[in-house]
């Protein structure tokens, strides 16, 4: 190791590039008012993965209550129309797959 | 837990919360993102935190003797002892077997075969990361470049901050310290650009580099004596897409929930491949660790004094770092004797203008694809097959599906977007109002996730 050796010295030639660099800056409220609505947005048209993740939860007591309360969730935003978009969006890419 | 899942989803949405609810008090802040942290790390074994906490301290101690010993001597003593056993850990967790079956099978050609006591150990997550943090932390603090040590807490939390800790990107103790020590600022939080690299990362990870992985790239990897020239080929694109798309996205989300949280992480991917050069590739990929292995070993072993022997060395050491294998230690080489052959071509050149700087990121390109061959192949043998397979001309496709062609060519041609393209798709969001950009995020994660394949497949990087 000759760098033991040597005098201490700065060692890094380039500085680190800044990812967030010119960034457009927002304040805490805002950042949290947009994740509540994209959760919400998340729960509403994302039902299915929520069910698809609550049927692969380890077998526990608690589990069930999840899985049953994901299957009535799905079954209301079907009544409703609301996993036809995604669903929509899922076939067609499927489609263009094969 | 893994990012593009509903696990990591919640966990995300209660540690922001409770991490935010404490902006006030700092260190209850740092406490509390620590614990989280040990969290989503124990979420793959938990009996890897005890280490995770011990080379978190245990550099730590060795921090406040380099910094409170004041004999120059002294100092160089303890910082060759922390590093030791700093690599000596990574060796024992990593290496151990590795060396010892490599013994074994060149005993065995010897005529003098043993039965050598191998270890049954399991490989903890995130160790190569966390191991050149540790590193980067008494190093920094050796040459001055970080002025003071971290408290115990800081160290902590720097070693473990639970978006950088499986995969990186690597931040060094001088760039993430001082972010640490100073409270975070509630209303300066660049949470668009944050969203968009999280988009970004999630497509490239669920989308393209699942779908090149299960259609392209592992059936051919698997037997690639049953395809031909046209299948290899592709595959190697495949694969070169594939593992830019997997790992720049965990680094992408990494930056981007960091943001979330207040800290700035580096850049670590500058799209590769329209490198001119593999100089030039080596600035582009991974930079944080290229960065860190020419801060801290290439320069520290002499670097241009030595030049050959000196890239040689550094490029094996970072073959070998991304896994217990010799097609790493192959691609290290590779890779290292190519730099060699293009720092002495490049002397006294003038810089590449026009076609030749076309033909010249063509050429990386295909060095940088064959040597993915070596770092995907599960041993040499089967590489050498996979190279002996391009003389099968004649075999007619069995791969080449329109979705394939189109990621393959969505994967590379993105390479080639301007560079200021996320600055100016942040600008065209930020003209939205806010409730049409939380709904279109909402929106975009769902879709994300039906677009994909069933289940999610580990990041490649999470092996190393």
């Amino acid at each position: 190791m000759s760098y033991l050796s040597q005098p201490p010295r700065p060692l890094t030639r380039r500085p680190p590039v800044e990812s967030m660099t010119g960034a457009v800056r927002m304040p805490l409220h805002s950042v949290i008012r947009m994740v509540a609505l994209a959760s919400a947005v998340t729960l509403v048209l994302g039902s299915q993965a929520i069910l698809d993740w609550a049927l692969a939860l380890p077998v526990h007591p608690a589990s069930d209550l999840a899985v049953n309360a994901a299957d009535q969730w799905h079954a209301w935003m079907g009544q409703v129309g609301l996993t036809r978009p995604a669903e929509a969006a899922r076939s067609g890419f499927r489609q263009l797959q094969n | 837990m893994l990012f593009p899942t509903l696990n990591f989803g919640l966990f995300f949405l209660v540690v922001f919360s409770v991490a935010w609810a404490l902006v006030g008090h700092h260190r209850l802040r740092l406490a509390f993102l620590t614990a989280a942290s040990y969290l989503f790390y124990g979420f793959w074994d938990w009996r890897f935190c005890a280490l995770l906490a011990a080379s978190s301290l245990g550099n730590h101690l060795f921090g406040r003797l380099i910094f409170d010993s004041p004999d120059p001597q002294r100092r160089k003593t303890i910082l060759t002892v922390a590093i030791v056993l700093n690599l000596g850990c990574l060796a024992v967790f990593k290496y151990f077997n590795f060396f010892l079956e490599s013994l074994n099978e060149l005993l065995i050609l010897l005529g003098v075969g043993r039965d050598l006591p191998f270890l049954s150990v399991l490989l903890p997550v995130g160790i190569s990361f966390f191991t050149f943090h540790g590193i980067s932390y008494l190093v920094d603090l050796y040459r001055g470049t970080l002025d003071r040590p971290a408290s115990a807490l800081q160290m902590l939390l720097y070693i473990s901050f639970f978006p950088q800790l499986v995969a990186g990107p690597i931040v060094r103790a001088a760039h993430f310290l001082p972010q640490l020590r100073r409270p975070v600022d509630p209303a300066e939080i660049p949470a668009i650009r944050a969203f968009l690299l999280i988009l970004g990362g999630l497509f490239k990870k669920v989308v393209v580099a699942n779908i090149l992985a299960t259609e392209l790239v592992d059936p051919v990897f698997r037997d690639p004596q049953a395809f031909g020239a046209i299948d290899l080929m592709l595959a190697a694109y495949g694969y070169a897409v594939q593992i830019y798309c997997d790992f720049s996205a965990y680094t992408d989300i990494a930056i981007g929930v960091a943001a979330l949280f207040g800290y700035r992480f580096p850049q670590n991917f500058n799209q590769p491949y329209r490198a001119v050069g593999l100089r030039d590739f080596w600035r582009r990929w991974h930079i944080s660790l290229s960065s860190w292995l020419r801060d801290y070993l290439y320069i520290s072993l002499g670097g241009q004094d030595r030049r050959t022997r000196n890239l040689m060395i550094t490029m094996l050491l970072g073959g070998l770092w991304h896994g217990a294998a010799w097609t790493f230690v192959a691609w290290g080489l590779l890779h290292g004797a190519m730099l060699v052959v293009e720092h002495r071509a490049a002397q006294g050149r003038q810089p590449l203008a026009g076609w030749q700087r076309g033909a010249a990121v063509l050429v990386t390109f295909h060095l940088v694809c064959l040597t993915w061959i070596l770092f995907r192949a599960p041993d040499l043998g089967l590489a050498l097959d996979y190279l002996a397979g391009f003389a099968r001309l004649s075999q007619a496709s069995q791969v080449a599906q329109p979705m394939v062609l189109a990621l393959l060519a969505g994967g590379i041609g993105a390479h080639f977007l301007p560079a200021g393209r996320l600055d100016w798709l942040e600008r065209q969001v930020a003209t939205l109002p806010r409730t049409a950009q939380a709904a279109a995020l909402g929106a975009a994660i769902v879709l994300i996730d039906r677009l994909g394949p069933d289940g999610v497949a580990p990041f490649i990087y999470f092996r190393f």
